[in-house]
């Protein structure tokens, strides 16, 4: 047997930028034991090989916040994260912050940011004898955002922080505007600040709560919560997001109408399987397949009939409504979710199915709070996403598959990815198809800048920050890249387009299953 | 010699504040309320160092919102029997009374307190004793460290973030300033100020397995020390009944008392409820002190788990009220020893938690050097020989507050006295001397032996053989190591060593002191365990331990407690 001691190798950054001419990574190994995070190795490279390595860390527990580092590209505390034998981790400082040594960032421009924040409490009663009288229930939304311990994880994370910090504080920073902005005794309006500062510049990526060790939802408890706060006073959203809003109040739809939309040409709302099977779902088209990209409407309904499943397309189904629920123009739902719900219990529907990641996501995640809300039940459907329900649910394969001879790299929508954790699915889907070569990008998952009403809100912003995507892309060779969100794609072929690169196809994944079915 | 050619810089102010925890940032603000200029450093970083930020079960105070029948008196009568009478009393009278105003001060700085529906405040009773903590979920000294931090920084406090106050300054038998290593730059700065307060928090660092943060190395006390104030009762040193025993690697770790509070059981390798044979009216959730000597005792006898430790039981209670309570605690345990609490036992053994010795003070907490003051947890006498769960949150706010009028006002008072510049190039030598030192002995290696040394001789349970090896290995590192211990030279900047490096010689201070105090006190009372003197002694004992630095020499002896309001049932 051998008696060698399982080891975890390390890649760390080291830099003094008072000495050195550019960083360096220095290698160590670290033996393993059960239980070891990241800071224990750096505590142990410490005290034995190099007591001259900085890093900062004070409590061991993600509590204090003191800790955190890029571990493989993403930031986290040091203490909070886990390392496996055998494997190697590349340690370096959050970024976006100038270093001070090795792993050591100065937070001088960011605390001058907070300070210009001014998350403050200010208050102009006189002081009473006793605590003031508050229900606790007032303090729901407050809870959700108190538990931020800054270790400013997110910030180093955030795409929008990376192109554009000037204009968007980040989200660490606007947790703290959140704080006060929910506290129920603070006089102090933050919701000014925190528009000029940002609050329509989050794309609701998530990549700000993956990486929270405190897992704070940040999209939704800080930027929807406090864009909802925003609209209702007026403060809020975008001129760019009134023309979607206006659209879906006239006609149920948040885009116009391109050729004859997929629901108008359909004859028939129930289309039974092409094999006489048991499955049975309705299909959610969502605006843009509905009313912009009909063929992969066309082709969804092609690919689970030839699946076996019978499928049942209410034709009096409606937005539903993420653009709103993004931007915090909340009372366009009552309307949308009613009519969602009528019209899928009308055809008897139990499973709904979408290829949208939007959709899937909102309908997995907001509408069960809102169908209580505004229906007194609870959802009365269950939801996937298409690739979900094929892969997972179905567990059956693409019937008849011609080749597809293409190299072509995968775009992990946001909303599927971090929002549904759907990220082997599609992949499954894709490569089935023979012929079809996927090239990983360096961060398939990284956000295309459209989501959060940033695209629609913001063009300058939503260019900056698909860039770094473009050169993703570019990087793999690949002669297409395929994603499954109608944003996404319509982002990415602009992107490309206006780099000069019209040659790369962008495809919604049900386009080129459909094109491999023909 | 010119001050600015010993020191890298030269910072005026009126009231120097070391530390930056709650007690810290309190003292900062309401010395700012009375207009005088402020200065506060912190060793680590602005909001994160200090054991506030950790603490997580919140702060006693008897405002009667839970238990109509609590007040400030019953408070009172709880801390000083909770402390076995050897608390100053004086103190603990402005503690329970002024912690129910200054919940109100507080709200006022935007720390939110949980609510009952209502409006009136939630408060919950550790130990099953009267409901007085008021809490916030668990985050409690985190989320007090965001608003008194965005307090601080709404009043545009000077803040000197990782400048660690290296030793005080004095003129004319006075405080007239100290010296800092700002970390970061690596250079050292010269604070000349009237008035300085000290609230560096505790020193578990002394110990192998501890609670505390890294920074709680006792260098307020040290400091406070050399400058001959007097320091009392620093053989008190709580150990929480429960930190991790498990892994080896995070032994020491606190595990919330939350956990015994929803009803977990202490087991022993036989699954005994030992408590049983301790204190069967209050089994687990008897006094802290007495839970850690059981659980000790137990392991000492040859009922441990096989990692040092005895089982911490919740699996029979329903995983939706672990989940509940204890979500939070759930994870961290879940993170950092693999295992569910809902579903198996945890091993734990006690760990370093509170230090109730500290600087003496009055109830304005100044100390007996004039501009000297203290505050938090570096304060002694509050909480005599044990403290209760909840109180310390209550005395950084009680005292924090306290502090900074008192430094205001003597500041506003008093001259500015000149440094002296030698003295700062005094000190200067002492913290470069550790660079570059020839054939240097590395901080951390000696800091171990030492941290195992105490923990072994100097823990739960002393003896005075015990005791005696203890101070053997001091007074040996004193002589042999101490002059050794060194860095390599290089780049100062970030140089985490060479803050080790000044640290350790506190380190051997507090050490001393706890050994001899706990050498001197010849009985056992509440965390102070001998097993030579098993008994507590009323008659001799109802003393203060006093430390103090005379010529170089500590002196140590004992000073009657004044019972002022509460006397002993037997005394
Ligand atoms: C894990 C844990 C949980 C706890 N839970 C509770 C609880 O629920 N309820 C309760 O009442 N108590 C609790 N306690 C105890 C309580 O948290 C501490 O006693 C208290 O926070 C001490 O506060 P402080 O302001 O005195 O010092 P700390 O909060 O410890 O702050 C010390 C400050 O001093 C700075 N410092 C240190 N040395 C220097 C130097 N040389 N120069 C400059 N700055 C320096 C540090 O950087 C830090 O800013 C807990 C303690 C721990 C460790
Ligand atoms: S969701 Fe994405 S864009 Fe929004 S704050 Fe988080 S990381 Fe930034
Ligand atoms: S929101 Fe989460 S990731 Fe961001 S600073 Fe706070 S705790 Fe860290
Ligand atoms: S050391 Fe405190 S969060 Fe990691």
């Amino acid at each position: 047997m051998s008696q060698e001691k399982a080891v975890v190798r390390f890649k760390v950054y080291r830099y003094d930028p008072e000495r050195d001419e550019k960083p360096r990574y220095e290698a160590y190994e670290v033996p393993f034991y059960r239980g070891m995070k990241v800071l224990d190795a750096l505590i142990f490279i410490h005290d034995n090989y190099d007591p001259t390595l900085a890093f900062r860390y004070s409590c061991k527990i993600w509590r204090c916040g003191s800790c955190a580092v890029m571990v493989n590209g993403d930031a986290r505390p040091a203490c909070r994260a886990e390392v496996e034998p055998g494997k190697e981790y590349v340690i370096e400082p959050l970024s976006n912050l100038p270093v001070v040594r090795d792993l050591v960032v100065d937070f001088g421009k960011l605390y001058k940011r907070f300070t210009a924040l001014g998350p403050y409490f200010v208050t102009t009663k006189p002081r009473g004898e006793e605590p003031a009288r508050v229900p606790n229930h007032k303090y729901e939304d407050f809870i959700k955002v108190a538990g931020c311990i800054e270790c400013w994880s997110c910030l180093s994370v955030c795409p929008a922080v990376k192109v554009a910090w000037s204009e968007m504080a980040g989200p660490g920073l606007m947790v703290a505007i959140a704080q006060s902005a929910y506290n129920p005794l603070n006089e102090h309006d933050v919701l000014p600040t925190a528009f000029a500062q940002g609050l329509y510049s989050c794309t609701t990526c998530r990549k700000c709560s993956q990486v929270c060790p405190e897992e704070i939802a940040i999209p939704e408890v800080v930027f929807e919560k406090m864009r909802a706060m925003a609209v209702s006073r007026g403060i809020g959203p975008l001129p760019g997001h009134l023309v979607p809003k206006d659209l879906i109040e006239k006609t149920g739809r948040s885009v116009t109408k391109k050729d004859v939309p997929f629901l108008e040409s359909i004859g028939t709302e129930v289309f039974k399987a092409s094999s006489n099977a048991a499955d049975r779902v309705g299909y959610f088209t969502g605006c843009l397949a509905d009313y912009r990209l009909q063929p992969v409407a066309e082709a969804t309904l092609d690919i689970l009939r030839k699946l076996g499943v019978e499928v049942v397309i209410p034709k009096d189904q409606v937005c539903c409504g993420s653009p709103m629920i993004r931007v915090g123009a909340l009372n366009t739902l009552e309307n949308l979710v009613k009519r969602n719900v009528a019209a899928f219990e009308r055809l008897g529907v139990k499973t709904i199915v979408t290829p949208c990641a939007g959709c899937s996501l909102t309908l997995k995640s907001n509408y069960p709070e809102y169908v209580k809300k505004f229906l007194g039940k609870d959802m009365p459907f269950k939801v996937y996403h298409l690739s979900e329900y094929i892969v997972d649910v179905l567990k059956r394969k693409l019937p008849e598959l011609k080749e597809v001879k293409m190299r072509v790299t995968w775009h992990d929508p946001c909303h599927l990815g971090r929002g549904q954790g759907i990220y082997k699915q599609p992949r499954e889907l894709l490569t089935s198809i023979p012929g079809v070569e996927l090239v990983e990008m360096k961060k398939p998952d990284q956000c295309c800048g459209a989501g959060g009403g940033v695209r629609s809100g913001k063009r300058e912003l939503s260019d900056l920050i698909r860039a770094d995507k473009v050169k993703m892309i570019l990087e793999t060779g690949a002669k297409a890249v395929v994603t499954e969100c109608p944003f996404c794609v319509i982002q990415l072929r602009d992107a490309l387009d206006e780099a000069g690169y019209k040659n790369i196809e962008v495809f919604y994944l049900e386009d080129l299953i459909k094109r491999a079915m023909k | 010699m010119k001050l600015y050619e010993v020191a890298d810089d030269v910072v005026e102010t009126d009231v120097l504040v070391a530390g930056a925890g709650a007690a810290g940032l309190l003292a900062g603000i309401k010395a700012d309320d009375l207009n005088v200029d402020v200065a506060i450093c912190s060793k680590g970083l602005f909001r994160k160092s200090g054991a506030t930020v950790m603490s997580t079960g919140g702060m006693e105070v008897a405002v009667g919102h839970g238990d109509p029948t609590d007040n400030p008196d019953v408070h009172f009568k709880d801390t000083v029997v909770g402390g076995e009478y050897i608390n100053d009393q004086r103190l603990v009278e402005v503690l329970t009374k002024e912690a129910v105003e200054r919940l109100v001060d507080l709200e006022r700085m935007g720390i939110v307190f949980e609510r009952q529906e209502d409006g009136k405040l939630f408060q919950f009773a550790p130990g099953g004793a009267h409901a007085r903590v008021v809490i916030l979920g668990d985050l409690a000294g985190s989320h007090y460290m965001v608003a008194l931090n965005r307090e601080v920084m709404k009043r545009n406090i000077r803040m000197f973030e990782e400048v660690m106050i290296t030793n005080l300054l004095m003129s004319g038998g006075a405080v007239s300033g100290a010296v800092g290593l700002d970390i970061k730059r690596g250079e050292l700065i010269a604070f000349k100020a009237k008035a300085v307060v000290l609230a560096t928090g505790g020193a578990g660092q002394i110990y192998r397995y501890t609670s505390n943060p890294v920074q709680n190395t006792g260098d307020g006390r040290a400091m406070a020390y050399r400058v001959g104030a007097e320091l009392i009762d620093m053989e008190m040193v709580q150990f929480h009944p429960t930190g991790l025993a498990y892994p080896p690697e995070r032994r020491g770790t606190l595990v919330t008392e939350a956990v015994r509070m929803v009803g977990a059981y202490l087991l022993n390798n036989k699954g005994e409820r030992f408590m049983s044979r301790y204190d069967p009216q209050r089994m687990e959730l008897s006094k802290r002190d007495v839970v850690a000597r059981a659980i000790c005792t137990e392991v000492r006898e040859g009922r441990g788990t096989e990692w040092g430790g005895v089982y911490l039981d919740a699996s029979h209670i329903p995983e939706d009220v672990i989940e509940r309570r204890l979500g939070v605690t759930r994870r961290k345990i879940m993170f950092l020893t693999g295992l569910d609490l809902a579903k198996e036992p945890i091993h734990v053994y006690p760990t370093c938690h509170y230090f109730m010795g500290g600087v003496r003070a009055e109830p304005d907490c100044s100390t007996k050097v004039p501009g000297l003051f203290v505050a938090g947890e570096e304060m002694g006498g509050v909480h005599g020989a044990n403290r209760l769960g909840g109180n310390s949150i209550t005395t950084l706010i009680v005292f924090g507050w306290r502090a900074g009028i008192s430094a205001a006002k003597y500041a506003k008072a008093a001259n500015s006295k000149p440094l002296n510049p030698r003295d700062v190039a005094m000190e200067r030598e002492r913290i470069f001397g550790f660079l570059g030192r020839r054939d240097f002995i590395h901080p951390s290696k000696v800091r171990r032996e030492l941290q195992e040394t105490m923990w072994n001789n100097v823990g739960i349970v002393r003896t005075e053989d015990s005791i005696n090896g203890a101070l053997r290995v001091v007074e040996r590192m004193k002589a042999l190591e101490l002059p050794k211990v060194g860095v390599p030279d290089g780049s100062r900047r970030y140089r985490m060593d060479w803050v080790e490096a000044i640290e350790f010689e506190n380190l051997l201070t507090i050490s001393e002191m706890v050994s001899r105090a706990a050498l001197f006190r010849k009985e056992s009372r509440g965390a102070h365990t001998r097993d030579d003197y098993p008994r507590k002694d009323n008659g001799n004992w109802l003393v203060h331990t006093v430390v103090k630095n005379v010529e170089g020499q500590m002196r140590i002896w004992s000073e009657p407690v004044e019972l002022i309001k509460l006397k002993p049932p037997s005394a």
